[in-house]
């Protein structure tokens, strides 16, 4: 159904080499009645040392369980995840283990994600003594305290979470994801429960660790536009499959997909000033009651440029340059529509 | 300023009685509401814009307390048979009458605020007997109507909460807002938790109901990004005050307080030329211990010591084409030379 990600070179790929390979996975969840839910649909990407791979999608995309297949939270229905060129069988508690040491996950929501019954120094401990066998407490955790910019790590040690503000607690989620040393930190809407005014700095810092530790990086958002200046490269997912992939600046700036284009002509955009809400702009042609049709392609319930050919079969993803790709069957026409409308 | 004053909040404070002292949650806020106009109140979690709008409708409990102000108000209905009123003395009966049938809430949590055991009709017919003389029938007509106002089909009249999306929950509850024909109607986060594609659709249907049936819209939100594009005026809530109110245009094009500047620099932008983002260093203030003067001052990369007891009242900015835009930062005007946005500071 599509092509395979090799001939495809990732934008993530120049930052540095490459660290985990997700190919082809699968994740099918059974509803009962004999219907199945495809939740993640045939969806393959490669993370790179020092680099950030966004998935973008909206609430049911897909894209949170694609990201729980690779912490091994979820069982794979079929593909591959290597890590290090490895493929990797997580089968015994041993071998689990292992291999989150090596990838870490941080939760979207800091006040839940942390228990209000034990101190900062409780969450950091327990990874530390887990993964890195033998070391001296102390000196790592104030490590991982300055790595996180909560300064003086002594007087932030001994807090309980409730002492904390949403974005303190978020740095010692991430605090907590770097005491077991991770190659690959996939971060599921870090910033989406934080005060606007904080998340730009918590991206910053991420940037930060990600450049200073050499992580390869995953970035779950419902967000495009901080993807846009976070990722390197960004992968929109629509109804557990990618709808369209390349570098950050080209999806969001030329998007080629409908769906892509829809999700970049309804995030707000200040500089119209009312312009667009008031003259009736135009709107989702979906009736929201619509669900993914059992075949075709997934979005032709929505999509503008939907015909017979677009609801019978479901389009693969088309290699546009080496960089970008889609799945769409009437690219030339969207990409036509994009340039005239603007 | 389009129409008359339909809603003036002058003076309003509220405060949470806690045994360690009062919480100063709203301070002496002023706003006032035009017929036909959309206001957005701009602030972060904690910063009072849900307490102050609750407050001025008398919908905060103990150990809440308005502690001072007036709300005026002033809807073409009440004006004609007893002038203006003031909300915070109006007798229970009184406010019985006001609310839904003047002033209506649309709450931001859809799936909590729909009682899951009540369909669609039912939901909508009971708003209308409860603040209206409507026959069962009468009642069922205008859910139908309501129905196609908001883009929800007809067949979905039966349909209970749990059976219809995040994005229909809330177009119900605007319909159910709308089911008196208010005033004025307060809009709580209405899309926080809609994807972007249906909040775009859902902003959309209220400016264009908003122009078809002529109410005010007070718009709370956390997004300044969305109430540039949405509202015709912003007001920017900090600590429980104030900090500048003034036409979206001119918010973000002359942006006077230090904090409005921040947040316009706090989110991406996805139209346009990549810009330098800067946010704001350090978090919003705890309220518990507030020292006094201007409460942004700890995170504000202009401030002085004169900052620490200056009044915090709304003055004019001279130099705006917007004659009412005001700010409570007397030292950053837009005229007035600045030193370079810092990088993110840490």
């Amino acid at each position: 159904m599509t092509t395979p990600g090799g001939t495809i070179t990732s934008a993530a790929a120049a930052r540095g080499p490459l660290a985990m390979e997700a190919i082809s996975l699968s994740k099918d969840f059974k509803l009962g009645h004999g219907q199945t839910l495809h939740a993640v649909r045939d969806v393959s990407f490669n993370l790179y040392s020092g680099a950030v791979v966004a998935l973008v999608g909206e609430s049911g995309s897909g894209k949170s369980t694609a990201a729980r297949l690779l912490t091994g939270q979820e069982r794979l229905t079929s593909g591959t995840i290597k890590l290090g060129g490895e493929p990797v069988h997580v089968s015994t508690h041993r071998a689990f283990r292992r291999y989150k040491s090596q990838v870490q996950y941080v939760f979207q929501d800091p006040f839940a994600s942390l228990n209000p019954i034990h101190t900062v120094r409780y969450h950091l401990e327990r990874p530390v003594r887990l993964h890195q066998r033998g070391a001296a407490v102390e000196p790592v955790l104030a490590t991982l305290m300055d790595q996180v910019r909560l300064t003086p790590a002594r007087q932030f040690l001994d807090k309980y979470p409730h002492e904390l503000s949403g974005g303190q607690r978020q740095r010692v989620s991430f605090a907590r994801a770097l005491a077991a040393q991770p190659s690959v930190l996939l971060a599921d809407e870090p910033v989406s429960m934080l005060d606007v005014s904080i998340r730009l700095e918590m991206l910053a810092l991420l940037n930060d660790l990600r450049e200073r530790l050499r992580l390869a990086l995953l970035y779950i958002t419902h967000d495009i536009a901080s993807a846009r200046y976070f990722a390197d490269e960004i992968l929109v997912m629509y109804a557990g499959q990618i709808a369209e992939r390349g570098p950050a600046e080209e999806v969001t700036q030329q998007p080629k997909h409908p769906y892509t284009q829809l999700l970049v002509s309804s995030a707000p955009d200040p500089d119209n000033l009312g312009s667009t809400l008031r003259a009736g702009a135009k709107r989702d042609p979906r009736k929201a009651s619509e669900g993914i049709p059992a075949q075709g392609c997934p979005f032709s319930p929505r999509c503008p440029l939907a015909d017979d050919h677009c609801r019978a079969e479901n389009p693969a993803l088309t290699q546009l340059s080496d960089t970008r790709s889609a799945a769409c069957w009437h690219l030339d026409e969207a990409g036509k529509e994009r340039s005239s409308s603007s | 300023m389009t129409g008359d004053t339909v809603l003036e909040i002058s003076d309003l404070s509220v405060v949470y009685r806690t045994p360690a002292g009062d919480v100063r949650a709203v301070d002496q806020v002023n706003l006032s509401l035009h017929t036909g106009e959309v206001i957005g109140l701009a602030g972060e979690s904690g910063s009072g814009k849900s307490t102050f709008v609750y407050g001025a409708t008398r919908l905060l409990r103990p150990p809440a307390l308005v502690t001072s102000g007036s709300v005026r108000y002033n809807g073409r209905r009440l004006a004609a048979q007893a002038g203006p009123a003031d909300v915070l003395r109006m007798r229970s009966d009184q406010l019985r009458r006001l609310r839904w049938r003047e002033i209506a809430i649309v709450f931001q949590s859809a799936m909590n605020a729909l009682n899951p055991v009540l369909n669609v009709r039912d939901q909508l017919t009971d708003v209308m007997h409860a603040h209206q003389d409507i026959s069962r029938g009468d009642a069922v007509d205008k859910a139908l109507t309501l129905l196609d106002l908001v883009g929800i089909p007809r067949e979905r009249l039966r349909s209970y909460p749990h059976e219809l999306s995040g994005g229909m929950r809330q177009r119900v509850m605007i319909a159910m807002a709308l089911a008196t024909d208010p005033e004025v109607v307060i809009m709580d986060e209405p899309t926080t938790a809609l994807d972007v594609v249906v909040q775009r659709d859902i902003l959309t249907q209220i400016v264009e109901l908003k122009e078809q049936l002529g109410f005010a819209v007070l718009f709370i939100t956390h997004d300044l990004s969305l109430l540039l594009e949405l509202a015709d005026r912003i007001a920017v809530m900090y600590a429980g005050q104030l900090l500048e109110v003034g036409t979206s245009r001119e918010i973000l094009r002359e942006p006077a307080h230090p904090y409005t500047r921040g947040l316009l620099n706090s989110f991406p932008s996805l139209h346009g030329p990549r810009r330098e983002l800067a946010g704001i260093p350090g978090s919003p203030p705890d309220l518990r211990n507030l020292s006094p003067g201007c409460p942004f001052l700890p995170r504000c990369s202009y401030g002085t010591n004169a900052c620490k007891e200056i009044d915090m009242s709304l003055k004019p900015v001279t130099s705006s084409h917007d004659p009412y835009h005001e700010t409570a930062c007397p030292f950053v005007l837009p005229d007035a030379v600045l030193p370079p946005t810092g990088e993110v500071r840490s």
